[in-house]
């Protein structure tokens, strides 16, 4: 195993829980997201796989040996920081190798390696500029060059895009990526942004009130959300949850039968649709539209199901107006089902009769 | 129309701050310059105006050349002690000792006591036989001896007192640069495999520099300036030992009622300290701020 290697981690801040038994584990050029709302703990495992913070118990195995008691210097790693930590007094090109020279690395191999990394990121002409001349994209490449000279086989990154203007992170989503797969190296960052998560990474840790949620690839978590936490979370707009009332005919929706999924013990489900996957048509469960947003490639129509919410969405224009009334269908392949008290997946996602 | 209504109020906006300014700083110097170059009024004798006179007679004044050379070791010395150890008590209690609370307020404790105060507590310490330091000195077999009547220790004693009195006011300072400093910034340099000396040397005294400027003004604006222990002490003495160059001003100001001479003395005092503050935000200035 040369990737990181995360065991058992716990971290307590006196009763405060951060991060409560987090395991998993990377390959040698993996790019793992950790995902999760602030406060979940993401940025602390990070820290702690960093080794600036002191785990309370569990173990992190950096390419197969244990670093859990070792300073963060000698973790063999690097890392991009949410503010960049650039020094304020050195030049471009002095932040950039500021770790070769306090290690010793002769100034000859600092130099060969400095214009390598620069060509890199394109960073040529800004050499001698201190970082309060540069723009937030060409900081953020000077912290990348900063974590990527040291070549080290492993590189965390906090929130490296969070402080970017929108058009900036699109870019710098596909820079990094482009990045870590030239330099095969494995790469956590931490983001709260699904989109980035999703679009960027290998695979995706979501974390939760410091538990790891669901540890997955992007296809699996859009596809097979192990709760409605992990549902709610991806996708833009996230998935629809919908409380089933139940009856004689099974569970019902706005007062359309859904035959339960085989073998569901009675109790109380939640059915889960995403968005994308609802069409309107002209037999099925009953709604009426209560807004629209338009964003020119589809549209977003927010329906209301009974007393409740269901978010729908099309491409191109809406066929449908404000306070009309309309039918819903969604394929049986599209139905997640979740337990409503643990709020965890039933079954796969066949099993339920569709709508139609 | 306009432009001379507002520059009418802009003028009285200003007034009051340059009716204080030119009273109390700019008038003073201009007067003093102009009584460096008369002579001082005796009795029934007036004023004459004598033209550069005054500075002639500081070329050839040894007790003057004395007390600039007195100054001069005094400043050297206690600048550069007094700002490295308030440097070193800040790193220290910005650590996260046990007790820093208490550590910080007894080095801050010298600074908020008054000179006058200070210089007495210290005459006792420096008391021969029974002070404190000769105490200590006793041990080594060093004992006996007046630090402050003996020409070659005065100085040295004065300057003791200095450092013990101004590093804690420079402390605070530092201490408050020191807690300016981003956390993460030393997160990095120590992630990127700085030793802690690495990171004092190339990351946290060059963040420090402005306030190493600001700091080494203060001190060098106390080490003219700061005189009542002289005056508490040892009144210049033995043999002009401890006369600094503003205890020189006051004596033969207001002890020899010298007038002339005396503000020919502070006009050269003043121009010492134009230069060196010229110097420091002309020169050192452009180095040491980064934003």
């Amino acid at each position: 195993m040369s990737g990181i290697s995360v065991r058992n981690l716990v971290k307590r801040w006196g009763s405060v829980c951060a991060v409560d038994d987090v395991s998993f584990e990377t390959g040698s050029c993996e790019f793992v997201a950790l995902l999760g709302p602030s406060g979940c703990g993401k940025s602390t495992t990070l820290r702690l796989i960093a080794g600036l913070e002191q785990a309370t118990s569990g173990t992190v195995s950096i390419a197969g040996r244990d670093v859990t008691s070792l300073p963060s210097s000698q973790r063999n790693l690097s890392m991009v920081f949410q503010s960049y930590a650039l020094f304020p007094h050195m030049t471009v090109a002095e932040n950039i190798v500021f770790g070769l020279s306090v290690r010793g690395t002769p100034k000859a191999e600092r130099q060969q390696r400095l214009r390598k990394i620069v060509d890199l990121l394109g960073l040529s002409a800004l050499l001698d500029r201190r970082p309060s001349q540069l723009s937030g994209g060409q900081q953020q490449r000077v912290a990348l060059g900063r974590a990527l000279i040291a070549e080290t086989p492993v590189c965390l990154l906090d929130e490296p895009l969070s402080n970017l203007d929108a058009k900036l992170r699109a870019e710098m989503r596909n820079e990094i990526r482009t990045l870590q797969r030239r330099l095969r190296i494995a790469m956590v960052f931490v983001t709260h942004d699904q989109t980035e998560a999703m679009s960027m990474a290998d695979r995706i840790i979501l974390m939760r009130e410091g538990r790891v949620e669901q540890s997955g690839t992007p296809t699996e978590l859009y596809e097979e959300p192990v709760s409605t936490f992990a549902a709610r979370f991806i996708g833009t707009p996230p998935m629809n949850i919908l409380d089933l009332s139940p009856s004689d005919a099974g569970f019902v929706v706005g007062g359309i039968a859904q035959a339960p999924p085989d073998g569901l013990p009675p109790g109380r489900y939640q059915l889960g649709v995403r968005p994308e996957h609802i069409r309107f048509s002209d037999r099925g469960v009953p709604a009426r539209v209560e807004s629209i947003e338009y964003f020119g490639a589809d549209t977003i129509t927010a329906c209301q199901v009974g007393n409740q919410r269901l978010l729908v969405r099309t491409p191109g224009r809406a066929p449908c107006a404000a306070d009309d009334t309309v039918f819903l269908s969604w394929p049986e392949s599209a139905q997640h089902f979740f337990d409503e008290g643990s709020g965890l997946r039933c079954t796969g996602r066949e099993g339920a009769k569709a709508p139609s | 129309m306009k432009a001379s209504r507002n520059a009418l109020y802009g003028g009285l906006l200003l007034l009051p701050a340059a009716v204080l300014l030119w009273t109390f700083t700019y008038q003073p110097i201009l007067g003093t310059i102009v009584d460096s170059l008369f002579s001082t009024a005796r009795g029934k004798r007036p004023a004459v105006f004598v033209g550069l006179d005054q500075y002639q007679r500081m070329i050839d004044d040894p007790v003057f050349w004395k007390a600039m050379g007195n100054n001069l070791v005094y400043a050297l010395t206690t600048i550069p002690l007094s700002m490295a150890l308030a440097l070193m008590m800040a790193l220290l209690v910005n650590s996260h000792l046990r007790g820093q609370a208490a550590v910080r307020m007894a080095y801050f404790t010298p600074t908020i006591l008054p000179m006058v105060a200070v210089a007495n507590i210290w005459l006792f310490f420096y008391a021969p036989d029974y002070g404190l330091v000769d105490r200590f000195l006793q041990i080594f077999g060093w004992g006996g001896q007046n630090l402050l009547g003996m020409p070659d220790t005065a100085l040295g004693a004065l300057i003791v007192i200095t450092i013990w009195k101004e590093a804690g006011f420079f402390m605070i300072f530092y201490l408050a640069a020191l807690q300016q400093i981003s956390p993460t910034l030393l997160e990095a340099a120590g992630l990127e495999g700085a030793s802690y000396w690495q990171t004092l040397r190339r990351v946290i005294l060059p963040l420090l520099m402005p306030t190493t400027l600001f700091i080494s003004i203060n001190a060098v604006i106390g080490a003219f300036r700061l005189v009542d222990h002289v005056v508490v002490m040892t009144k210049g003495a033995p043999d002009n030992a401890t006369t600094l160059l503003l205890f020189y001003i006051y004596q033969t100001g207001f002890g020899y009622w010298d007038t002339g001479y005396a503000a020919a003395l502070t006009v050269v005092l003043l121009l010492i300290l134009a230069l060196i503050a010229l110097f420091q935000f002309g020169y050192v200035d452009k180095k040491v701020h980064y934003r």
